[in-house]
Formats: C-alpha cells, structure tokens, sequence
C-alpha cells in the first residue's frame, strides 16, 4: 500500500535555511566591485520638470554616474502594461510598441504621483549614493493635482496623459444592464449602498531590491530581483524594455520576502540597474527603503462602488448592480488595469444565484502610487460589497442575515454554475461552510453573549462572510481574451537523475508558499520515493527555463498539475524500461515504494535509480524510448477553479471609546484537496491578518495635492499579534475537476471575506442604534462619531 | 565587540547603523532590514543579553559589546528549541521576519520562562509579520518553552516507562489495534472528561475516533511522571491536530496492562 504523502502536514523543508539565517534575499547579495544606486523621488503628486541639475551630485564623494530621463531616452523603453481590459475601448498612454506604456524608467518632463523617478545616482557606497540623491537640483512646476477616481473622469479635471481623454482608461462592464435594471425597477425592495474600498498598501515586510551584472565577454545580463515572476519579468525586460536579445538575459528570484501581488510588476530600478551595470561595466545593486517602498510599490483596492441589491420581500435577491470608479494611479501597472475590472466585476454576484446582475466600472488615472494586485485582489472588493448588501437586505426585511443567504446560496447540486458575469463556478457547497463557520462562532448563543458584553460596558457583534473566489488564473485562451498580454499556462519538468535523485524544475515562484515542500510530496506520491530524495528547483530562469510565476492562487493549481502529470509520465516510462529489463509484459509490472517488480517475483526488483541510470546507459532500450528518464509538461488549466468558504466573526465594541475588538473568527475555506493541511492553514492564517488590517485601520491616505500622508509603519500600521485572536480553522473538501489533483488555490481564500465579515459584525453591534453602515478602516473615531450622532438624532445624550 | 562568540573591530562612521554593519561589514546577513522607523522588527538581535532593533542602535553604541545574531542561534548544526518551534509549528513562510522573531522570542523566554498566551502576543508588539497572522509564531514559542522546560524526559530505564512509550509509539502510529490488544485488559475501562467507556471494542473505537479528529502528531515533552507498583502517572505536553496541550493521564495497572485508564486536559 503506497504511503500516503500528499494530504500530509510534511514539516516544511525550506525551514532549517531561513531559521539560521542562512537564505539569502535579494538585499543580502553582494557581487565583486558591485556599486550601489539610488533614485530620485518626486516630492510632488503632479508637477512639470523646469530644471534639472546633476553636477553638484556628480562631484560628490564616491559617486561614479547619475543618470536622468534623456540618458535613458533611446536605452530604455517605458515600462509596459500587458493587461488591457479585453472586450472594451482602452485608452493609455502610449509605448512605442504600440502597446500600453506605463512611464518611463526616469521622468524628464513630467512627474504624475509622489514616488515618480526622476535620476538615480551609482555610487561606490549606499550612503554615498543616497547622500548625492541630496544634491541634485531639480526645479518643479507643481500642477494641479487629482487624487479620486471618480473626480478623475469629470470634465475640467487635471488631465495626466494626453492621450487619455478624461483619464479614463477604459469603462468595463459585464453582466446584463437591462435585466438587473428591470430587476431593480419591479423589486419590493431595494437597497443602496455607497462602498469605499479604500486604498491600502501591501506591505510586505521585505521592501524590493534589484542587483545587475553584465558580463562583457559573453554579452550576457543577469538580473537578481525580489520578483514573484522571473519570466515574465525576463521578456519583458528583454523584449520590450531594453531590445536586447532573450537568450541574454537571466533573470534570478533570490528568496523574496512576501508580496501580495506586488513584486510581479515591473519597476524603474529593473531596467535601470541593467542598463546601469553594462554602461559601467560593474554589478549595480539597488535597495528600496520603506518609504520608498510606500511611495512606489503598487497599491491596492481603491474602488468606490455604488452598489444595488432587488429583492423580494421573501428574502430572494432578485438583482445586483454595481457603478464603480477604480483608482489605476498615475500609470497603467502591468496588469493594473485588469485587476481593477474584470477581477473584481465577475465576481459580483459571489456565492448567491442572481440571474439579473450588472456590473461596470470606471478605471480612471489618478495622480497617485500606480494600482496593482492586492492579496484577493477584485475578489475581496466584490465579496465587501454584496456581503454588506446581503446583511443590508437583511435587515430591511426584518430576516436573519443566515437565513438570508442561504436562501440565496447556490445549491450543491447546481454546479458547473454560470454566474452570468463570466464565471463558471465548478464545485462547491456554500451552505455546508456557512453553517459550519456559525456553529463554530456559537451563532446560536449570541444575544447571551450580546447581554454579557453589556455589562461590562461593550456592545458585541456577529458578522459572516461567505465567498467564493475564482482561482488558478487561467485558462490561456480565456485570459487572452480578458485582455491579458501573455500566457498563463505553468511549467514542470522531472528528472530521475542516474544517481538516483529526483530533480523537479517548476515555473511557479514562491515567496512563503512552501512549494519546495508541497510539489515533493506530490511527487514522492506518486514515484513512490523518500521525499528528501527530491529537490524542487525554480526561481531562475538559467535553472527553469519556463514558467509565469506565482500570483492569482495559480501556484498548487495549475503548476501542481504540471508536476503531477509529469510525474506520472516519469512512471509510465520507467514502467515501460522495467518491463523490458525484466522481459515482462507492462501490466505485469508492480511498482511499489520506488522499486519495479514482476507481479508474483517480488524478490526480483529494481530501484527507481537502477532504471535511471539503465536508461542514461542507453545501451538497451525498448522501441520507441529515447534515453534519459526525463519529462517535461506544459499544462493549462481547462478553466480557473473555484475556492470557496464563510467566516464568521465577532467584535466587541468600546462604549467609551469606539475601539474595536476582535474576539472570536472563526474560518471555513474548501481549497478541494489539500496537499499539505498545514500550509493551506498557514496561508488562511495570513490572510485573515491582512483582512484584518484593511478593516480595522490601514489606508493609503493621499491629500489633494497628491501627498501621500502615510508613507511609513508608523502612519500606516500593519497587524500585530496582540491584536487577533486564534483564529478557529475548518475545511470542507470540495475537489475541482480541472485539474488531477483536484485542487484548488489557497493562497488568498483567508483574506477574500475577512473585511466582510468583520464590517458585517460592526455593524450588527450597532444597528439598535439605527447605524446601518460603517467605512472601511473602522477606527475607534469613526465608530465613536457613528454611536455620538446616531444618539443625538435619536434625540438621546452622546 | 564579540559576535556569535567571535572578536570584531573595525573603524566605522559614526552614522553607521548596527544592522548595517552586521549585514555589510561583517556579512552577516540573517539579520534583515524591513522599514527606517522601527516598527517591523526584522533586524532585532541581542546586545549584551537584551533584545535591540539593530536599525536603531549606532554600531559605535555597541563597542564592547557582545552580539548574538541569527547565525549564532543554532549550535554546531542543532536547531535550538525556539528554531523547532518554529519548524514543528509551521512559523515561517516566506522567512524575512523570523530572524527578528527568533532573538525577540528568545528574549522573551530567557526573561520570562512560563508565558502566558497573552504574554507571548504581548511580547511580539515589535515584531510584524505579514506571512503567518502571528498564530502559529505563538504555537512555535509554546512548543520551545514546553521543550525548554522539560530537557530530560526520564532518566531511569524502567518497565513503566518502556511501557509508556509503547503506548506513545502506538498511538502516534496510528495502530489503535495493536495498542489496545497489548496494553489493555479485556475488560479495561476509560475515563474521559464526562464519559466512561468499557471493554477493548468499546476502547479501540474510542481511540479510533480521538486519533481520526484530534490526533496525536508528537509528545513534546513528559514530566511529572510518576510509577508505583499499580499504577503510572504524567502529564505531557503534545502536539495535536488542534494546536499544542496539555493532557494528563493515570494509568491503574494489574498484571502489566491497564484496568483503568483515566485522562483529562489541563
């Protein structure tokens, strides 16, 4: 009976190297003669250049080059946007070729947003580098700035690209206007809600880095980056950045830090350190400060949505509609644009059967940080809305907001679901997880709870948050026509090494995800051989030639397949060279805990290794094999999957004071089979944090001129652990049919509902008050005001 | 200075940070650098016996000093307890922050050698983290002080012991036939909580049941035990599906096997 491996909570193998100290991060390499960069920020949201002086800075101790916009102007190409929201009219700024550009590397003429570059100076030293940064004398016109999407697309606001008429990148849409406007027309009931989704920061405790080195004899770059896409990052450096020529470049993710979709994208130090390192002919490392990590780094969410739900008296939702105005930031990121529309507007209807449903937004250019993917990226801003609208509906018909969804809930027994938005949903049982999340809140028990928290001064509350969030991204086709620039299949190949070793060379790129430790395991199910018998390699493309990174939840459900496949594939053909050393028919083979026997000899056997190195020999090999114990596969997911759960939380809060506690979480995710339990717990842990986080007080907080106020840890905090709770964990095991395994991306099903489910309690701790909604971040003031002036209309003492 | 037990000296500007000139100087590198204003934590190590964000300390303000970083947490290979923790409790994902984590934690234990759980989060204010949502970091510091706490598990070489740990052996693989059949009378009795269950079936579905939904992934530690000619006692400390507890259990013996068997959790 072969031992089970996969579904086991295998203790992770990346562990020992960061537990020493030992892995080594982008910021933590040094090369020979390496020189150090720094950049040149804009400290204005939206300003003409009128002058720019490097001469003092090029004096100054150390420095070797300081470089601006003209420097570049041949050298470097702006940096691309490779997802333009497919089926619609896309206004952008122009690349050359004839693409979205989203900037260039340096600005000469104008700065858009308070982190735009505008020099960088290399020096022999960091501190040098930065303390010449000081000297260079840069004369600014500062223009009227805009900081609201929705202020962007009115007549008469600044305009940040020319050929961007209103700064409107394109108006998306999807779903049926008609329907959902009859739907609203002919309900009992309706209910509006205006929704923030505020801009947040990512935030990875690990700010960027890029280190270059050119070598002269062979023409060669190499490129080490805190990336979570290593291709991508190649051939679009390569390609459509710097002209050079794919084969020479070589792009290398050290160990990176987190991300949360950040480190995906391409930045200005990218292509200027490699332009940087063959101009002088040394290694050029640049390391981004915090700050500069806040002015600069993709931001996240940002959408206003005005959000309707129709509905029947009898708890039916009947129709949804959404206008919302997405933030793109001052450039097109380069998949900004998509994740602002498509990601969050299919994604509407959630976990509810709503035939009439509609959706469009406004992505609009802002003076601000350009917009990228935040961990549940579109998915967590749709879940916010019709999860607030549900508990809103609720209310208004006098009916619990459970009852209320479940009524609502697709049945287990409707799927493949089309939720007439552009998803087709592939598995699930949404009212198992909901009741399961409530039964494990005490959902029951609460107005006891409720009395308790009374007499010590606290109002309590129940909220939930059901989802479901498409996953996996994506079947290439599909993504091609979304908009998307390029492929987004996933690569692995196996090879049994004559020694005996099992080598597997992926293109996901983790950064926390545990995939060194999760594609062993499928392997090691599979050959039948000791896991520490197998490394996973990845994260350079010299090592891994082939691959589209880590982003979307795509990394154990699409690139796991491919391992998988591959895999079985390795076994096939070892079968098939075992059957001929043994002289046996193939179906007579046996094979068991990595050694091939005949059936009935099993004192006869061969190791897994033995059948290796008989097929690098090559001396004897059946008709139709070639040598080598070798697969690679290719595999592109029939269509993206569907993770789905409920949370369910609860808050206490303040009297006196409006602060928000949360006491109790409790977390239902199905992921379909899980490989490892203990890193799918781990993820869901992390996103409940970031949940967390946006809900109760991070926000990227921008001032009319484009400032941005919180620029450091201290304006915009991030969770800490005197601030949650244990978190209860549950799972139901729903598998997809896309994919072998089963399997469905775990990576951001924690954060998905999280903000929902705590608004949802907030709200339900104060509704007695007539408080029906309350924005995001949820801060002790924000809270106190609601409680003072629902109190004063109600005519009662604040 | 001395770092990790080695003399260092150097000229440096005054302006150089500590976690500078650990990174760059010296090339220690596993202490990392996350924000300028002190908040994540990423470049703690301990200075003189105390925790200190290294970002926030001049390298000057260290002369003389003795350093312990990441690098000089391990001995000679061996992961220490905290290190374990981290490892067993699954508290590293992407890695940035566990340095930082490892030295404040280590801190924390040396000074207070018992948290509490609200001790423990308390204790990580200067430690952020956007990997874990901090719960299973918690985990991983109460399984280096349950292992801390309890260096040796049991010196004597005794038939009690050996048949605790064939109990321990049994459970942990699984095989609840094998356990009951050889270490339980036929018509053995088990006291759990608020139920009483008797008879080896009745104690093989019991078991069954308990290792299917709760597990037994690892004793960590066993303490407090205690044999007479009739019975056994401990109290152990182990990892289940649900986190790390505390259990303990009384064993009534006749003839080599269990009569009674009672058990609760602390």
């Amino acid at each position: 009976m072969a031992k089970q491996v996969v579904g086991t909570p295998v203790k992770r193998r990346e562990d020992p190297e960061l537990l020493r100290g030992d892995a080594r991060f982008t910021a933590d390499m040094t090369l020979p003669g390496m020189l150090h960069m720094a950049i040149l920020r804009s400290p204005h949201g939206h300003a003409r250049i009128t002058s720019m002086d490097v001469s003092a800075a090029e004096r100054m101790p150390g420095v070797v080059r300081v470089i601006t916009a003209d420097d570049i102007a041949t050298a470097l190409m702006p940096l691309p946007c490779i997802w333009i929201p497919g089926g619609v009219e896309s206004h952008f700024p122009s690349h050359p070729f004839g693409m979205p550009g989203a900037g260039r590397a340096l600005q000469g003429d104008r700065v858009r947003y308070i982190g735009d570059s505008v020099a960088a100076v290399v020096a022999e030293t960091r501190l040098q580098a930065y303390d010449a940064l000081e000297a260079i004398r840069v004369g600014y016109e500062v223009l009227p700035a805009v900081v609201l999407a929705e202020d962007a697309v009115k007549d008469g606001a600044p305009q940040l690209h020319p050929e961007v008429p209103n700064n409107l990148n394109a108006l998306w849409s999807c779903g049926n206007k008609d329907a959902a406007d009859r739907a609203i027309a002919s309900a009992e009931v309706v209910v509006n809600q205006v929704i923030h989704n505020q801009r947040t920061i990512n935030s990875p405790i690990e700010p960027r880095a890029a280190l270059a080195q050119y070598d002269a004899a062979s023409g060669e770059y190499t490129l080490y980056a805190t990336t979570q896409s290593p291709h991508n990052h190649r051939l679009l450096l390569a390609y459509m950045i710097l002209g050079i020529p794919f084969n020479k470049l070589r792009v290398v993710g050290p160990n990176v830090g987190g991300s949360f979709g950040t480190k995906g994208y391409i930045y200005p130090d990218m292509p200027l350190v490699l332009y940087l390192a063959k101009e002088l002919g040394r290694p050029v490392k640049w390391v981004d400060t915090r700050n500069g990590l806040m002015r600069s780094t993709v931001q996240g969410r940002d959408q206003v949505q005005y959000a309707t739900l129709a509905g029947a008296r009898d708890g039916r939702i009947t129709g949804l509609k959404c206008t919302a105005y997405a933030n793109l930031g001052a450039y097109p990121s380069t998949i900004g644009p998509g994740v602002a529309t498509a990601m969050m507007g299919r994604s509407l209807t959630g976990v509810y059967d709503v035939s009439a449903a509609y959706c469009e937004v406004y992505a609009a250019f802002t003076n601000t940080v350009p917009l990228g993917a935040q961990r549940g990226s579109g998915r967590a801003e749709a879940t916010f809305l019709v999860e607030r609208l549900v508990d809103l509906f609720a209310l208004q018909i006098g009916m619990d907001p459970a009852e209320v969804r479940r009524k609502n809930m697709v049945a287990a027994d409707e799927f493949p679901y089309d939720n007439g938005l552009g998803w087709l949903y592939d598995s699930g049982d949404y009212e198992t997880a909901l009741n399961r999340s409530l039964e494990m809140i005490g959902y029951s028990d609460i107005a006891a709870k409720k009395q308790e928290a009374r007499g010590r001064g606290k109002r309590l509350g129940v909220g939930m948050g059901a989802f479901v969030a498409v996953s996996g991204v994506g079947p290439s086709p599909r993504m091609g026509r979304e908009g998307m620039l390029g492929g987004t299949w996933e690569s692995a190949n196996i090879r049994v090494q004559p020694t005996g070793e099992v080598a597997v060379v992926v293109g996901s790129k983790p950064h926390g995800q545990s995939h060194e430790t999760v594609y062993a395991q499928i392997v090691a199910q599979v050959l039948g051989v000791d896991i520490n018998q197998i490394e996973v390699l990845h994260s350079d493309t010299e090592r891994a030639p082939y691959g589209q990174g880590s982003y979307g939840s795509r990394s154990l459900s699409v690139c796991g397949p491919a391992v998988h496949v591959t895999a079985e594939k390795i076994r096939e053909k070892a079968i098939k060279m075992a059957a001929h050393m043994f002289e046996a028919a193939e179906e007579d083979i046996v094979f068991e805990d990595g050694k091939f026997s005949v059936q009935g000899s099993p004192q006869t056997s061969r190791t897994l290794q033995e059948v290796a190195i008989a097929l690098w020999y090559g001396w004897d090999l059946p008709a139709g094999i070639e040598p080598n114990l070798d697969s690679t596969t290719f595999f592109d997911p029939p269509d993206f999957n569907y993770p789905f759960g409920s949370h369910a939380a609860v808050v206490e809060i303040d009297e006196r004071t409006g602060h928000v506690s949360l006491v109790k979480y409790a977390a239902v995710s199905d992921v379909g089979n899980p490989v490892n339990p203990m890193v799918v717990e781990g993820q869901v842990h992390g996103g409940i944090a970031h949940g967390f986080g946006q809900a109760m007080f991070e926000q990227a907080v921008y001032d009319d001129d484009g400032h941005l106020l919180t620029d450091n840890l201290t304006e915009y905090p991030l969770p800490r652990a005197s601030q949650l709770p244990n978190f209860d964990i549950d799972s139901t095991v729903t598998p997809t049919p896309h994919n072998p395994l089963g399997a469905k991306g775990a990576g951001e099903v924690g954060t998905v509902p999280c903000a929902a489910a705590i608004a949802n309690a907030v709200c339900d701790a104060l509704s007695d008050l007539g408080i029906t909604h309350i924005e995001m971040p949820i801060t002790p003031e924000k809270v106190w005001r609601a409680m003072r002036d629902a109190r004063a209309s109600n005519g009662q003492a604040g | 200075m001395t770092v990790n037990g080695r003399p260092h000296s150097a000229d440096v500007q005054v302006r150089t940070l500590l976690s500078d000139f650990l990174r760059e100087d010296l090339e220690l590198t596993g202490t990392k650098v996350g924000c300028e204003t002190s908040q994540c934590g990423a470049c703690i190590v301990m200075l003189n016996g105390v925790s200190v964000k290294s970002c926030t300390v001049l390298a000057v303000q260290a002369d003389g000093g003795d350093l312990l970083t990441i690098e000089g947490v391990a001995t000679n290979g061996a992961l220490a307890p905290l290190q374990d923790g981290f490892r067993e409790m699954h508290g590293v994902q992407c890695g940035f922050c566990t340095p930082g984590m490892v030295i404040s934690m280590a801190d924390l234990i040396a000074r207070n050698p018992n948290p509490t759980e609200a001790e423990i989060r308390a204790g990580l204010e200067g430690n952020l983290c956007r990997c874990t949502g901090y719960q299973n970091v918690v985990r991983a510091v109460q399984y280096a002080v349950a292992k801390t706490n309890s260096p040796v598990k049991m010196v004597t070489d005794t038939d009690a012991k050996k048949f605790y740990e064939r109990q321990v052996a049994y459970l942990i693989a699984g095989d609840v036939d094998g356990l009951v059949d050889n270490n339980y009378h036929e018509d053995a009795t088990f006291v759990a909580f608020d139920f009483t269950v008797r008879g080896r079936e009745a104690l093989k579905y019991q078991f069954g049941m308990y290792l299917r939904w709760i597990g037994l992934k690892e004793v960590v530690s066993t303490d407090k035990f205690t044999a007479t000619d009739d019975s056994i006692f401990f109290e152990a400390t182990v990892v289940t599906n649900r986190g790390i507890g505390r259990i303990f259990d009384v064993f009534m013996m006749r003839d080599g096997k269990i009569s009674h068997h009672f058990t609760g959790v602390k």
